[in-house]
C-alpha cells in the first residue's frame, strides 16, 4: 500500500499519521519484516497496530509482554481441566492408552496463545507485541526464532507452519536495551510526542464539537506539561481524554479552576500534581491566564 | 529531485559502508533490504526515500541523527558520489554528469563541507 493510502486510511480512523509514520509502516507490508516502534510512552504505539488491523481488515493479535513471560504460554497450553474431564467420562470404555493419549492431546484440547494463534490464522493478520521491553532477554531469543521461521513444533502434533506472515508490530518504551539481533530483524521506527501543530489536528479529529481556542490551549498546556519532571508525562490518549472531557463540560476556556476539576485527565500522579502546584506561577502561564 | 536510477545501488552500496564504519549494524540482508525499500518507495520523493531507509538502516534512537547527516551528504540535493573503485560502466553516467556542466549548477558543485566519507567514496 502505497504512503498516501496509508496515511489517508489511517485519518478515516481519527490517527493522524505522519509522512515517516506512513512510509515505515507501507515497508513493513512491501518487505514483510517487522517493525519495531520505541518511543515514550502515550504516543499511539500501541493504537497504530490496532488501526492497521482495521485498515488491512484482518485480526488484531496482541501480546502482552511482562515480566518473566515464558515462550511456553505464549504459545500454546495444554487444557488439563479438558483432559482429565475426557479421561473420566471415558474410564469405563476400553480404550488402549496409545488411543488414549493421542485423543487428549488433539488440538482441541489445546489452549492457543497469541503466537500460535498468529501462525494458524487464515488470513496475516497483524500481531501486536506489546512492550517487548518488559520481557527478558530469554524471551527475545525465543522470540527472534518464531519471527524469523514462523513455525512452532508441538511434539505430540507435529510442526505448525503459517501460511500466510503476519505483519507483526513491536513497541518498546525503552525500559531495557533490545538486543541487536533483534533490532536489526526488524525496520526501525521512532515516535515521538506529536508537534504543537499535530497535537491540535489530532484533538480537533478525535474530539468533534472541541473549541478550536481550547484545543490550542489544551496543546500548549501538554507541551508545558512534557517539559517537566513529571512521573508521568501525559502522552496523546490523556490529551484526547481530556479534551472530551472539557467538551462533556461545556468548557470553553482552559483557566485554573477548569484544571482543578479535570486534573484527573492529564496528571496521573499525586506527586506530580504536588509539584506542579509548587509551580503555580509557570503553569498559569502554561494557561495563559 | 529525480536520482539517477544508473548509479543507484553503487551510492546505496557505499553509503551502507559508510554507516557501517560509523558503528551501525548493517550487513548484507540489510543492504539487500535497502536496495528493496528503495524499490518499494522509488526515488522520487527525498524525503520519502530518507524516512524508507532510515526505518530499514537505523535500529536505535541515537542513530537517527547521523544517519540523517549521512544522509545530506549522500543523497542531497545535486550531490553526486562516484566510487573511486568502481566499475566503469557503472560510473559513466555519474563521470558525465559530473564534467557535464548541463546537469548540476556550479554553485551546489563546490558546496562540500567538511563531510568526505574515507576512501570508500569521494564526494563531488
Amino acid at each position: 500500500m502505497k504512503p498516501e493510502e496509508l496515511k489517508e486510511r489511517y485519518l478515516d480512523r481519527g490517527y493522524i499519521a505522519s509522512d515517516e509514520f506512513a512510509t515505515a509502516f507501507g515497508l513493513m507490508l512491501a518487505l514483510e519484516k517487522p517493525l519495531l516502534l520505541e518511543g515514550p510512552a502515550g504516543v499511539g504505539k500501541t493504537e497504530s497496530a490496532k488501526v492497521l488491523a482495521d485498515v488491512l481488515g484482518t485480526k488484531l493479535i496482541r501480546l502482552q509482554c511482562y515480566e518473566g513471560l515464558d515462550a511456553a504460554s505464549t504459545l500454546y497450553e495444554w487444557n488439563y481441566p479438558k483432559q482429565l474431564l475426557r479421561i473420566r467420562l471415558t474410564e469405563n470404555e476400553d480404550i488402549p492408552v496409545d488411543a488414549r493419549e493421542a485423543q487428549i492431546f488433539g488440538q482441541e484440547f489445546m489452549l492457543r496463545r497469541p503466537l500460535l494463534e498468529a501462525i494458524l490464522q487464515d488470513r496475516a493478520p497483524v500481531l501486536l507485541i506489546d512492550e517487548i521491553d518488559r520481557a527478558d532477554e530469554a524471551f527475545e531469543a525465543f522470540l527472534l526464532e518464531v519471527l524469523g521461521e514462523f513455525q512452532v513444533t508441538i511434539p505430540e502434533i507435529g510442526t505448525l507452519r503459517a501460511r500466510h506472515r503476519p505483519a507483526v508490530v513491536l513497541t518498546s518504551n525503552r525500559a531495557r536495551e533490545l538486543s541487536d539481533a533483534l533490532r536489526r530483524r526488524c525496520l526501525y521506527l521512532w515516535l515521538d510526542y506529536p508537534s504543537f501543530e499535530r497535537e491540535i489536528e489530532i484533538l480537533r479529529a478525535r474530539v468533534p464539537g472541541l473549541d478550536a481556542r481550547l484545543a490550542t490551549q489544551i496543546a500548549s498546556f501538554m507541551r508545558f506539561l512534557r517539559d517537566q519532571p513529571l512521573q508521568k508525562a501525559p502522552g496523546v490518549a490523556e490529551a484526547i481524554d481530556w479534551g472530551v472531557a472539557l467538551a462533556e463540560l461545556h468548557r470553553k476556556v482552559l483557566d485554573e479552576e477548569t484544571l482543578e476539576l479535570t486534573r484527573g485527565c492529564v496528571i496521573k500522579a499525586q506527586e506530580d500534581w504536588e509539584f506542579l502546584r509548587s509551580q503555580r506561577e509557570r503553569y498559569l502561564s502554561a494557561l495563559g491566564a | 529531485m529525480e536520482l539517477d536510477p544508473g548509479t543507484l545501488s553503487g551510492r546505496v552500496a557505499a553509503f551502507c559502508r559508510y554507516l557501517r564504519d560509523r558503528g551501525f549494524r548493517i550487513g548484507v540482508a540489510e543492504a539487500e533490504d535497502a536496495l528493496r525499500a528503495i524499490d518499494a518507495i522509488g526515488v522520487t520523493n527525498r524525503e520519502r526515500l530518507r524516512a524508507g531507509l532510515r526505518s530499514v538502516l537505523c535500529g536505535k534512537r541515537d542513530e537517527l541523527r547521523i544517519f540523517d547527516r549521512v544522509f545530506d551528504v549522500f543523497f542531497g540535493d545535486g550531490r553526486l558520489i562516484e566510487r573511486e573503485n568502481a566499475r566503469p560502466q557503472r560510473t559513466l553516467s555519474v563521470r558525465f554528469r559530473v564534467k557535464g556542466t548541463g546537469s548540476i549548477p556550479a554553485g551546489k558543485r563546490s558546496s562540500q563541507n567538511t563531510a568526505h566519507p574515507p576512501g570508500a567514496a569521494r564526494l563531488r
